[in-house]
């Protein structure tokens, strides 16, 4: 299928739109909803924040945008998704991996769990060129070694022969955003990209994506269950919860007058200086909580 | 790093040395004179005289290890009572019928739980995962001589593909070797593969559930180059000690399908030697069994720390 | 492990993973564990009857009735002595038992000990515990159970008892790892704190957690026995020939196969059927756990 030709199909400027997105996990004969109804778009050059407590569908989200489901779980996925012209839900085999190769680049939760403890980390940084095209391993390491110097690997080439266990906690995160920025693909995701660090960390990390963003020029959808940070990373917002989205706009709209109360109550949960101090999530029962 | 293993090392040998402690003292266990047990009442007060003094049964029970420990690692193992030959050429004449069968068995079992096992991972809950599973889990429930006998009786009796026993050397006849080999290999193969692809199949899963197979998918990885390329090495360790264990013990393993199928491996000797309660070349058997499980031991835990690069450390 | 070559290579019992969650498990119709019981349940009862003299001498010949094919007289048919197989089954099916029991109970008995011993006093318990599973799971088994039952002379006590032994260590090892984990769960820790004696620790917070955990293995190890007894008696150093004994009944079996195939066929169907019942409860056990 012709690349350019979908795209101008597609609406003019969208990287991601979703459309009514519901998935359904099957499990003992019966069916739960973990994913209802779900509309949102993001524009090039944009980026969202997804944002949720826990168990709010924001992984799940992202899975079935994506198309990769958890082992052993059975998913129904319907709606449309359509990500940088490529109609995902329809897309399979080779077409559907060269579409998330090229258009995605994905930074995980938990940067040691998700960097495969028995390969050298420069290899997994350049895996997608060996999974989806034609590439010499030799090409792959100088690439491997390029892209960790670009994420502040200073004696990179040594580096990229380490393991991940010989890492530590924010250098695997930078490897796993040079890894996102391979194919400088279209969106860049980020699940949770810094709840598993230090919180000195974080903002480094924090900053390096949006480095890479802008010179890779991708949009980004950032999950996160800290609206604080979603705040101050992204152009909008949209809030989740039990699966659907309660709250969705510009950001400096939806912090100045959240319409939702859960909204309010995790604008409220952010720390603050001047706060009263050791308050609650305080959340009114909206019932359909998983 | 190279060396971690070494202490390893230090307590295998400490192991093998208790081993050779207990194999030397297996003539006490005979109830009453030693001697006219192996020898039957017909004998001579001087022939039990002259077998008590060969067992060293005339000394004291460290003197006798002593020297048994120090025939053992100048070569000496003792003469067998039946042959008449060293123990050690006995042993050493039977070790490439064994190795044979052994090293077969396992690519064979490989060869099938591998792929098997990886791929009912992937589809955990599908439907060639409740096979394999279930299937599986039916063939743990025959023993290794069951499937030995069903084999004869149905490939070489009933069809008469194949011979039902006996063995060539490989160079003399490679044909005639390979098809006497084919039974006996699948009896232990499957057995085994059966074991692997449970052991398998279980760590591939788990490593399947990690983020990092996640992030692979997400980096464009088909099936195959997952499976193949990014979670075999991480599940593999617990398959790599397995082999090891049953390479090391294949010794049991080859006790049943060596008699079942007539091959004069190890195992057909150290049957014939309990028949024969030939003790110096049970003994040997023992020992000998002992150092290979020892050494597939060290070897595996190397194995291993090469696998996983997070285990440098061999646990000591 | 060390019972396991014991067995045959089949009955290796697999590594412990514990986090393997119930998806990657059999799933045990509940109608598979109900027939398991009775088969079970039968086995003893026509065992018992055996041994009470209820069925066919096992010894007698018969030479009226040779190589028989089953029929109401004789429901696995006769060998070719006349002897009756199905009585003879049941005999054997009598001294399985005995070497199963006496394996668990002695040896899992002692192996847990040791174990729990292990586990609470650390230190040098656990040198002895570990160097004495080292040993034994470099000796091969089958030969060393086949040596000791030749020379000591095969009779059922000493092929139980045998066996046995080899059952030590491997319990030893399950028993230490069960009350490490155990012994550092808070009702232990609260005893221990409050001063509560060795004893009481012992029989009232750590074996009520630590056998539980064993029980699968429990079963496990009651059909390697069995294995274990049958390979024995199937090479001849199991109880001496006209003694009934599965192992010894399908060896007989064999010289007869082209003619009377039952002769073989039916013990190995009892003692396939019986591991498999057995295998099947443990699974259950497992599956029950979570």
């Amino acid at each position: 299928m012709n690349r350019e030709a979908m795209k101008t199909i597609s609406s003019n400027d969208l990287i991601l739109e979703v459309r009514d997105l519901t998935a359904t996990v099957q499990r003992h004969g019966s069916e739960r909803p973990v994913i209802e109804g779900v509309t949102f778009s993001l524009a090039r050059g944009r980026s969202l924040g997804i944002v949720g407590e826990s168990g709010a569908g924001k992984s799940m989200l992202i899975r079935s945008i994506l198309g990769v489901h958890p082992p052993g779980v059975t998913m129904r996925v319907t709606g449309e998704v359509r990500l940088d012209g490529h109609d995902m839900l329809r897309l399979r085999g080779r077409e559907r991996r060269r579409a998330l190769a090229a258009s995605v680049g994905m930074i995980h939760q938990d940067p040691l769990r998700s960097l495969n403890p028995t390969i050298r980390v420069g290899e997994q940084l350049t895996e997608t060129l060996a999974f989806t095209g034609r590439s010499t391993r030799r090409d792959r390491a100088a690439r491997g070694v390029e892209l960790m110097r670009s994420v502040g690997f200073r004696n990179s080439e040594d580096e990229s022969r380490r393991y991940p266990h010989q890492l530590s906690g924010g250098q695997r995160q930078r490897i796993g955003i040079g890894a996102a920025a391979l194919t400088e693909p279209a969106l860049i995701i980020g699940d949770e990209p810094t709840t598993a660090l230090d919180v000195t960390v974080q903002k480094r990390v924090l900053d390096l994506m949006q480095e890479t963003r802008e010179r890779t020029g991708s949009s980004m959808l950032l999950v996160t269950h800290d609206l604080g940070v979603a705040a101050e990373r992204c152009d909008e917002i949209i809030v989740m919860r039990a699966g659907r989205i309660v709250e969705a706009g510009i950001t400096a709209e939806v912090i100045a007058a959240p319409s939702h109360p859960y909204t309010r109550a995790l604008l409220d949960s952010i720390p603050r200086l001047d706060g009263p101090r050791l308050r609650r999530l305080r959340v009114p029962e909206t019932g359909a909580l998983s | 790093m190279t060396f971690a293993w070494l202490p390893r090392a230090g307590r295998s040998l400490l192991v093998l040395v208790v081993i050779a402690a207990l194999t030397c003292q297996l003539a006490v266990l005979l109830p009453g004179d030693p001697a006219l047990v192996l020898l039957g009442q017909e004998s001579t007060e001087a022939q039990r005289e002259a077998l008590r003094h060969t067992l060293g049964l005339d000394q004291n029970a460290f003197v006798r290890f002593v020297s048994f420990v120090g025939g053992v690692v100048t070569g000496d193992w003792g003469t067998s009572f039946t042959s008449g030959r060293p123990v050690l050429s006995e042993i050493l004449s039977r070790v490439p019928a064994t190795a044979e069968l052994v090293i077969l068995s396992q690519v064979v079992a490989l060869a099938i739980s591998i792929p098997l096992a990886l791929h009912s991972a992937r589809a955990v809950g599908g439907r060639l995962d409740r096979i394999v599973s279930t299937g599986t889990f039916l063939l743990l429930a025959v023993p290794s001589f069951v499937v030995g006998i069903l084999m004869i009786q149905f490939f070489a009796v009933q069809l008469g593909w194949l011979p039902a026993s006996g063995y060539t050397p490989f160079a003399e006849d490679p044909a005639g070797n390979l098809s006497r080999m084919v039974l006996p290999v699948l009896t232990l193969g499957i057995a085994e593969g059966a074991v692997y692809v449970r052991a398998l199949r279980g760590s591939a899963i788990e490593a399947l559930r990690a983020p990092y197979a996640y992030a692979s998918i997400v980096r464009g990885a088909s099936d195959s180059q997952l499976l193949w390329r990014r979670i075999l090495r991480p599940s593999s360790p617990t398959l790599v000690a397995l082999v090891a264990i049953s390479l090391g013990v294949s010794l049991g393993g080859t006790l049943l399908v060596e008699s079942l199928f007539a091959i004069p491996g190890l195992g057909r000797l150290t049957v014939s030697a309990l028949g024969a309660r030939d003790l110096p070349v049970i003994q040997g058997v023992v020992l000998f069994a002992a150092v290979i499980v020892v050494v597939f031991g060290i070897l595996a835990d190397i194995a291993v720390s090469r696998i996983d690069p997070r285990s440098t450390r061999v646990p000591v | 492990m060390s019972l396991s070559d014991l067995a045959s290579p089949n009955v290796v019992p697999l590594p412990s993973t514990a986090s393997a969650s119930s998806a990657s498990r059999l799933r045990i119709p509940r109608v598979g564990v109900t027939i398991a019981v009775a088969w079970l349940a039968v086995l003893a009862v026509g065992a018992l009857a055996a041994a009470a003299g209820l069925t066919a001498d096992p010894l007698a010949n018969d030479y009226a009735v040779i190589s028989q094919a089953p029929s109401l007289a004789h429901p696995f048919g006769t060998d070719n002595l006349g002897r009756d197989v199905f009585s003879r089954s049941l005999h054997g099916a009598g001294a399985s038992a005995i070497v199963a029991l006496v394996t668990v109970t002695v040896g899992g008995g002692l192996g847990i000990l040791l174990g729990v011993w292990a586990g609470l006093r650390r230190g040098i318990a656990d040198a002895i515990t570990g160097f004495v599973t080292d040993v034994t799971i470099a000796l091969p088994s089958l030969i060393i159970v086949a040596t000791i039952v030749t020379l000591a002379g095969p009779s059922l006590p000493t092929i139980a008892l045998t066996i046995a032994a080899f059952a030590i260590p491997v319990f030893a090892r399950l028993g230490r790892s069960a009350t490490l984990a155990v012994a550092t769960e808070n009702h232990v820790v609260v005893a221990r704190t409050l001063g509560a004696s060795g004893w009481r620790i012992l029989t009232r917070e750590v074996l009520p957690g630590v056998l539980p955990a064993l029980m699968p293995f429990v079963l496990t190890t009651l059909a390697t026995a069995i294995v274990a007894e049958g390979a024995l008696s199937f090479l001849g150093f199991g109880l001496r020939p006209p003694e009934p004994s599965w192992g010894g009944l399908i060896a007989e079996g064999r010289t007869q196969l082209a003619l009377a195939p039952w002769v073989t066929l039916m013990p190995a169907l009892l003692l396939c059927a019986t591991i498999l019942s057995i295998n099947v409860l443990g699974e259950h056990l497992r599956e029950a756990k979570r």
